[in-house]
């Protein structure tokens, strides 16, 4: 079989890398339907649901290769920079479980850092203009 | 989501999966005489539909009684902790922790027999390409699944914030199945290369690349295998049906002798 030009196979896989990225960011950005329920499973049979369960983590892998549901969300998905990332909000700090919030704190001051470059826990309030 | 929906969905995916691998299939083939429309190929379409359009309900539902039930077991206070870390902490965390369950849940899959029962549908495959990935019996999808999903489930990991990593990963799933060969170079020992999988499926084999994606896993405990050729065959030795509802019912036939 003949081979096609370097060119031809560089343009190919270069127009792969791009459907594979458009098809990652599309994505992370847009929130999954429910899955088909087709066999009618959870209309008939109760599911477990624990009352102390947080809201918001309903989030389930369900198929490693159906690719129009790669993650199934029962809420919209949001952009997260942070921990948790529950608001979407890059900018809200988000409570340490072991550190006291930034109001309680006293005489301490350390630069906040995050890979994003935004510091979203920082240990001191921003100053003011 | 109303059913025609979901067919146009599904219709979109599998236009998406076409456009996108079967360049990479003509271009830099693994075995260059391998055709579109191989042998199975209408066997693997319906495994690919039957997990659109039936199976992924029923993995959800398994899925969220799995996690009701260990909803029961896991501190509330231990997943705020998790959940608290940074995002990309949690990532690795989650990603390792998985790749680690899903090696040795895999590695179990071929050692014992019954769990072999169904695997070895995802292993009758003869013709590797971006369609054979879907050949998978459902509950053994369930199976794959809930460990993909259990550090999830018990450490409280926000997905949300994985969403696009979880989707590369599904879609590398694919890639790694395809009729394709594209030396990646060092790369390869980190997410992983269709060289590698197709050796995991070799019809005479003592299996090895056992990871789910990246094979560290594999040259961590000593099962990475990469010569530098294709396998000569893929398939299983033992005798299976080549129709979807025959593969469908295999794993629950009496077996007169059960060999991984």
């Amino acid at each position: 079989m003949k081979t096609p030009p370097k060119v031809v196979r560089v343009l190919g896989l270069a127009s792969s890398l791009t459907m594979l990225a458009g098809y990652v960011v599309y994505s992370h950005v847009t929130p999954n339907e429910p899955p088909p329920d087709l066999l009618a499973l959870s209309s008939g049979i109760g599911m477990i649901e624990n009352p102390t369960k947080p809201p918001g983590n309903d989030l389930h892998i369900i198929s490693s290769k159906v690719i129009n549901q790669p993650v199934f969300s029962v809420r919209k998905v949001t952009w997260g920079f942070g921990a948790g990332s529950e608001t979407g909000d890059p900018f809200k700090p988000v409570p340490h479980p072991y550190r006291p919030p930034p109001e309680e704190r006293v005489g301490t001051w350390f630069p906040g850092f995050e890979m994003t470059g935004l510091s979203i826990d920082p240990l001191r309030k921003p100053d003011k203009p | 989501m109303t059913l025609s929906t979901i067919i146009l969905s599904t219709g979109l995916s599998i236009l998406f999966l076409v456009v996108l691998f079967r360049p990479l299939e003509k271009l830099f083939p693994a075995r260059e005489a391998q055709k579109f429309m191989r042998p199975a190929f209408w066997t693997d379409l319906f495994f690919l539909l039957g997990q659109y359009l039936l199976w992924s309900g029923l993995v959800f539902w398994a899925l969220s009684h799995f996690r009701g039930w260990l909803d029961g077991f896991v501190p509330q206070n231990f997943r705020t902790a998790v959940a608290a870390q940074s995002w990309w902490l949690q990532a690795i965390e989650m990603i390792v922790l998985s790749d680690f369950l899903i090696y040795w849940a895999h590695r179990l899959q071929h050692k014992v027999p019954f769990l072999w029962r169904f695997h070895s549908i995802h292993h009758s495959a003869e013709h590797l390409d971006w369609l054979a990935a879907h050949r998978e019996h459902p509950l053994d999808t369930i199976y794959t699944v809930g460990l993909i999903n259990l550090p999830a489930f018990i450490l409280g990991f926000p997905l949300e914030t994985l969403a696009g990593f979880l989707a590369f990963r599904g879609l590398w799933a694919i890639f790694i199945h395809s009729n394709v060969r594209l030396p990646i170079g060092p790369l390869r020992m980190i997410i992983g290369a269709p060289e590698l999988h197709h050796w995991h499926h070799d019809k005479a084999r003592d299996a090895g690349n056992y990871a789910n994606i990246s094979p560290l896993m594999d040259i961590l405990f000593g099962t990475y295998r990469c010569p530098d050729h294709e396998p000569e065959a893929f398939g299983i030795h033992e005798p299976i049906s080549k129709h979807y509802l025959g593969q469908l019912w295999h794993p629950f036939r009496r077996h007169k002798k059960d060999a991984a």
